[in-house]
């Protein structure tokens, strides 16, 4: 845990936000997904920004132009070297600068990417607001962003469809259940994880990507956040692919007999009634 | 044999039948299964929570009734105050909104495993079944934390 005074008396008399983003590299969600072993899938796909962060990273460059100043955002990925085109197109939405944390894993583990995230964060200096997606779709872990609050032990809120910050304040309105919502009101520093819906975000322009090319991107070793004492606290035992779907069965003939061979089927085969 | 706890959910209209499966598949692990109840209605529920395979029921109670609706701090540290003082080292809750809000408050607290959106749960062998990409893959994942896991 780094405690809860994680924000810069600097940065707030200056009235000027630092906004960490957190960004996943992840397979397109239109991608076949094959497996390479029992516990690897074949990663030779497509790959994107995850994207539940991509509308973080929006919603924190809105906020850092609304703020102004000398606000920045900073994104900051736990990934293997191929994750640097997902910071490259972060820094091409707008992103000032990026951390990229080595990993050699595929799908790691919650704890240990929070723990990891929180170190490279916390050494990066003094933040106001972490926005991460609320889940990413490869993993579908779900528990990021809470494990993250819980190391700087700021508030949380997930499933943000809607956001205002304003002089230390975030209201967030949240999806709760039977399509119901809430809002909440936290102070920051704390953590939001947002929604698809909250925005839509911007398509970098070509100047825009070239520009993004000699922005930082600082490498950060895993052995240099002292991880020697991290381990995971689950291990994937087998990655399976579907069963195959049965095809289609189709009865042609009168509607009669239609009738009393599905009622057959259902009874004897799908064993449904 | 081990002490698991079921978070049971409530609405207005009772309990989520959801919960009440928990329970069931908590005993059939051959388990002591301990339900947590905050609403302040434990008193109501108890045989239906006892006949769908609670051995014991945990009513946690607040102050000013802090605890009858739906606070998330406050909810995940009784709900850990709960575990601690029954010595429960496995939680299962549903995957609801409040659960998916929940679950992570508890399992980041406590830094321990948490598998959410299980479709299959081994109490045993402390192995759960989920999808990964939307369901083009499912994988098994294995505990490995002391205090052990929230499914």
């Amino acid at each position: 845990m780094y405690g809860s005074a994680i924000l810069s008396q600097k940065q707030k008399e200056k009235k000027t936000l630092k906004i960490v983003v957190c960004v996943k590299h992840v397979p397109d969600t239109a991608a076949t997904i094959k497996l390479s072993d029992e516990t690897h899938y074949n990663d030779t796909v497509k790959f994107v920004i995850n994207p539940h962060d991509e509308t973080a990273l929006e919603q924190a460059l809105q906020l850092r132009d609304q703020v102004g100043g000398d606000s920045e955002v900073v994104v900051v990925t736990f990934g293997k070297d191929a994750a640097l085109t997902t910071l490259r197109h972060s820094l091409a939405m707008g992103a000032n600068r990026a951390l990229h944390i080595k990993s050699e894993e595929q799908l790691p583990d919650p704890y240990v990417t929070a723990a990891v995230l929180a170190r490279a964060i916390a050494e990066d200096g003094p933040v106001d607001i972490i926005f991460t997606g609320m889940l990413s779709v490869d993993s579908e872990g779900m528990q990021t962003p809470y494990r993250l609050a819980a190391h700087f032990n700021i508030p949380v809120s997930t499933g943000v469809i809607d956001f205002h910050y304003e002089e230390g304040s975030v209201t967030v309105k949240r999806e709760v259940e039977g399509a119901a919502r809430e809002v909440l009101q936290m102070k920051s520093p704390c953590v939001v994880a947002v929604s698809f819906g909250l925005n839509q975000p911007r398509y970098p322009k070509m100047p825009d990507i070239i520009k993004a090319k000699k922005k930082e991107v600082k490498e950060i070793q895993l052995a240099s956040l002292n991880t020697e004492n991290l381990s995971p606290k689950t291990e994937c035992l087998k990655m399976e692919l579907p069963d195959e779907k049965a095809a289609a069965k189709i009865l042609a003939g009168n509607v009669q007999d239609n009738a009393k061979e599905l009622l057959h089927l259902l009874r004897e085969e799908a064993k449904v009634l | 044999m081990g002490k698991i706890a079921v978070f049971i959910e409530t609405t207005e209209d009772g309990i989520k039948p959801a919960s009440l499966e928990l329970l069931s598949a908590g005993q059939q692990s051959g388990n002591e299964v301990y339900a947590l109840v905050l609403d302040g209605r434990a008193d109501s529920y108890q045989q239906e929570l006892a006949a769908h395979g609670a051995n014991k029921i945990v009513s946690v109670r607040s102050a000013e009734n802090l605890l009858d609706s739906y606070q998330p701090s406050l909810y995940a540290q009784a709900v850990i105050g709960a575990m601690q003082g029954c010595d429960c080292d496995t939680l299962l809750a549903v995957s609801s909104a409040l659960g998916r809000d929940l679950l992570p408050r508890v399992a980041a607290t406590l830094d321990c495993a948490l598998v959410m959106d299980c479709v299959g749960i081994d109490l045993a062998a402390q192995t759960a079944r989920k999808s990964h990409f939307s369901g083009k893959t499912w994988a098994t994942l294995r505990s490995r934390a002391k205090i052990r896991s929230h499914f």
